[in-house]
C-alpha cells in the first residue's frame, strides 16, 4: 500500500475498530478516535521532510502507475492542509471528550469518516476518487448534522442531504463527460488532453464539477445549507465543518481548476465575482443574526468570499494569499466554534440575546473569543492580518475598487463579531450564566488554537514562505511531468 | 497661492466627501420616533441610571441594517428547500452559460 494512503488507511480502520471496541464501554470510542487521529497526525508528520526535500511525492496504488491506477500527490499545499485538517478533528476528539456523552461510538466513528473523506480530496490524484471520497465525507456530514435527533437537525440534515446529493450528482455528471472525451480520470491525464481540445463540451463538464464544488465551498448562491447545518450539528461538529469539510471545497476547486483546467480566465472571473458578492453578503448577513453558531456560519460564507475573490485575481500574490487565508480561517473558525460549544454547553441556548456577562464566569472562552475574533477581522499580531494584508495588496495591484470593498467588508466583520462579543461576554449577568467550570479538556483545544494564531501572527515571513511553497504546488506543468513520470 | 495637482485632489476628495456626508444627512432626516429622554439635555448633577446612559447593543447597527434593506435579504432566505434548490440550478445555468461563453 502506498505509505502517502496510510493516514487515511488508519483513520479508515478507526472508523470500523470504534463500533467493535468500545462494545462494553463506550468511552473507549472517544480513546480509540484519539489515538487513531494522533497515529495520522505522526503519519503525515514523517512525510514532511521527504516532501520538503523533493517538492512532491506521487505513490502509485498498488504499482499501477499514472494514468492507469489511482495515483495519491503529497506535495506541500496537500501535506499542510491535510496536517491541519486532522490537527483540528483531533482538537474536536479532545473537546467532545466531555461534551459528547451519549451515542458516542457513532459520534466518534462519523468524524473519523468524515476526515478520511477530507483527507482523501486532499491528496488524490484521480478525479472519480475525489468525488468518491467527496461523498464519503458528505455521507458522514449529513449523519453528523443529524445527531441531536431533533426537528431543526434532521431538517438541516435532510436539506443538506438534497442539495449535497444535487451537488455530487453534477460532479459526477461532469466527471463522466470529461471521461467520455479524453477516456482518462487521471488528473494529470485530463489535463494534458483536454490542453489542445476546442470541444464545447470540456466547458460545460467543467461548469458541472465546478458548481458541484461550490456548493460544498458554500459560496453564494450555492450557500443555502451552510447556515442551517452549522447552527443544528452539535457544537464541535460545526467547528469541523468550518476548519475542515468547507475548506475541502474550495481547495478542491484550486486543484481541479488549477491543475486539470489551467487557471482558465473564465474560473478566474467567476471566482472574483462570487467571491465579492459572497464576501459582502455573507457579512452583512452576520450582522443580523441573533443566533451565534448561525452568526459564525455566516461569517463562514463571507470568509469564503475573501479567499474565492484573491484567488480569482489569478496572480501569485493574491493565489498566496486565498491558500494562507485558508489556512488561517480553519484554525480561526474552528476557535470560535469551539468558544459557541462552550458556551452552548454552559447555557444550553445558542441565542446572543439571552446570553450576557459571560465574562464574569468564562474569562478563559471570552479572551479566546476575542483573539479570534480579532483576527478574523484582520488585527495585527494575529494570523487573518497576514493573509488580509496579503489579499489587500493583491486586489489593490489588480482592482483598487476590489480592495475598498474587502475593506469595507473587514469594517462589518468588526461590527458583528463586537456585537456577538458584546451581548455574550459584557453586559448585565443574565441568570442563564452559570459558574460551571470550564473542563481541562475542552480548555486544551481552545488554548492550543489561540498559541496558533498568535504564533502565526506574530511570525509572518515565516507564514508567508510556506504558503509561497505551497502555491507553487498548483504549478500546472511541474504536477503533470512528476505525476505521469 | 500657485495651483499644483495636489490642491486639485484635495479640493475634489473634500468636495466628495462633503456630498457623501450630505446624502447621509438627507437620509437622516426621515421622520423617526425620538427617545424623548435621550434627547433632554444633561447639565451635569443629574442622578442618571446607568441604562439610560447606555447604549443599547440590540439597536446600535439598527440604522445599518436599515440603510442597506438587510431585513429583505433576511427575507430572502425562507428555509423554504424548494427556493434554495431553485437558486442551485439558476447558479448552474449561470456558470455553464459563462463557461460556454468564456471558453
Amino acid at each position: 500500500m502506498a505509505y502517502g494512503f496510510l493516514p487515511i488507511g488508519v483513520l479508515l480502520g478507526t472508523a470500523f475498530l470504534i463500533p467493535i471496541l468500545s462494545l462494553k464501554n463506550d468511552k473507549f470510542a472517544t480513546y480509540t478516535a484519539f489515538t487513531g487521529c494522533l497515529a495520522a497526525m505522526i503519519i503525515t508528520l514523517s512525510m514532511v521532510p521527504q516532501v520538503v526535500s523533493e517538492g512532491r511525492i506521487v505513490y502509485h496504488m498498488e504499482s499501477w502507475k499514472a494514468p492507469f491506477g489511482i495515483t495519491v500527490v503529497i506535495d506541500n499545499l496537500s501535506i499542510v492542509l491535510s496536517f491541519l485538517s486532522i490537527l483540528i478533528t483531533f482538537l474536536v476528539i479532545i473537546f467532545s471528550y466531555r461534551y459528547v456523552k451519549e451515542r458516542r461510538t457513532k459520534y466518534y466513528s462519523l468524524l473519523c469518516l468524515a476526515l478520511v473523506g477530507a483527507l482523501g480530496m486532499i491528496v488524490t490524484g484521480d478525479i472519480f476518487n475525489m468525488f468518491v471520497y467527496l461523498e464519503v465525507m458528505s455521507v458522514a456530514s449529513y449523519a453528523l448534522i443529524a445527531f441531536n435527533k431533533d426537528r431543526p437537525a434532521l431538517e438541516a440534515s435532510i436539506k443538506y442531504l438534497i442539495m449535497g446529493s444535487l451537488a455530487t450528482s453534477l460532479l459526477l455528471l461532469g466527471i463522466a463527460f470529461l471521461y467520455g472525451i479524453t477516456g482518462t480520470l487521471n488528473m494529470a491525464d485530463i489535463s494534458v488532453k483536454i490542453s489542445s481540445m476546442t470541444n464545447p463540451l470540456v466547458g460545460i463538464s467543467f461548469g458541472l464539477i465546478l458548481t458541484g464544488m461550490l456548493v460544498k465551498a458554500g459560496l453564494i448562491p450555492f450557500h443555502a445549507w451552510l447556515p442551517d447545518s452549522y447552527q443544528a450539528s452539535p457544537s464541535p461538529v460545526s467547528s469541523i465543518f468550518a476548519g475542515v469539510t468547507t475548506n475541502t471545497g474550495i481547495y478542491a476547486i484550486l486543484r481541479v481548476g488549477f491543475l486539470v483546467f489551467n487557471s482558465h480566465h473564465a474560473l478566474l472571473w467567476l471566482m472574483t465575482f462570487l467571491g465579492v458578492i459572497s464576501m459582502v453578503a455573507g457579512a452583512f448577513l452576520a450582522l443580523v443574526q441573533t443566533n451565534l453558531k448561525r452568526l459564525l456560519g455566516y461569517s463562514s460564507i463571507s470568509q469564503m468570499g475573501y479567499i474565492a475573490m484573491s484567488v480569482g485575481l489569478g496572480t501569485s500574490l493574491g493565489i498566496t494569499g486565498g491558500i494562507l487565508h485558508i489556512i488561517n480561517q480553519a484554525i480561526i473558525k474552528s476557535l470560535l466554534f469551539l468558544c459557541a460549544a462552550f458556551i452552548v454547553y454552559q447555557t444550553k441556548t445558542d441565542n446572543i440575546y439571552e446570553i450576557s456577562g459571560h465574562f464574569k464566569f468564562q474569562p478563559v472562552v471570552a479572551y479566546s473569543f476575542l483573539i479570534g475574533g480579532l483576527s478574523l477581522v484582520g488585527l495585527p499580531l494575529f494570523n487573518g492580518f497576514v493573509s488580509k494584508w496579503l489579499i489587500y495588496i493583491a486586489t489593490l495591484q489588480i482592482n483598487p475598487v476590489l480592495t475598498v470593498v474587502a475593506l469595507m467588508v473587514t469594517v462589518i466583520t468588526l461590527a458583528y463579531i463586537l456585537k456577538a462579543f458584546y451581548l455574550i461576554f459584557l453586559g448585565n449577568v443574565k441568570p442563564v450564566a452559570s459558574e460551571k467550570k470550564i473542563p481541562i479538556t475542552m480548555r486544551i483545544p481552545m488554548i492550543t488554537l489561540v498559541i496558533l494564531i498568535i504564533i502565526l501572527g506574530i511570525m509572518p515571513s515565516a507564514t508567508i514562505k510556506l504558503s509561497e511553497a505551497m502555491t507553487l504546488s498548483l504549478e500546472r506543468t511541474k504536477y503533470i511531468a512528476e505525476v505521469l513520470r | 497661492m500657485i495651483y499644483t495637482p495636489y490642491i486639485g485632489n484635495a479640493v475634489l476628495f473634500f468636495f466628495i466627501l462633503s456630498l457623501i456626508g450630505l446624502i447621509f444627512y438627507f437620509i437622516s432626516r426621515k421622520p423617526h420616533k425620538k427617545d424623548k429622554e435621550k434627547q433632554t439635555i444633561y447639565i451635569c448633577g443629574e442622578d442618571m441610571k446607568p441604562e439610560k446612559l447606555n447604549i443599547p447593543p440590540e439597536t446600535f447597527y439598527r440604522y445599518l441594517i436599515n440603510l442597506f434593506k438587510l431585513k429583505k435579504l433576511r427575507k430572502w432566505h425562507s428555509g423554504n428547500l424548494n427556493d434554495y434548490l431553485l437558486w442551485i440550478l439558476a447558479g448552474l445555468v449561470a456558470v455553464i452559460i459563462i463557461m460556454v461563453m468564456l471558453w
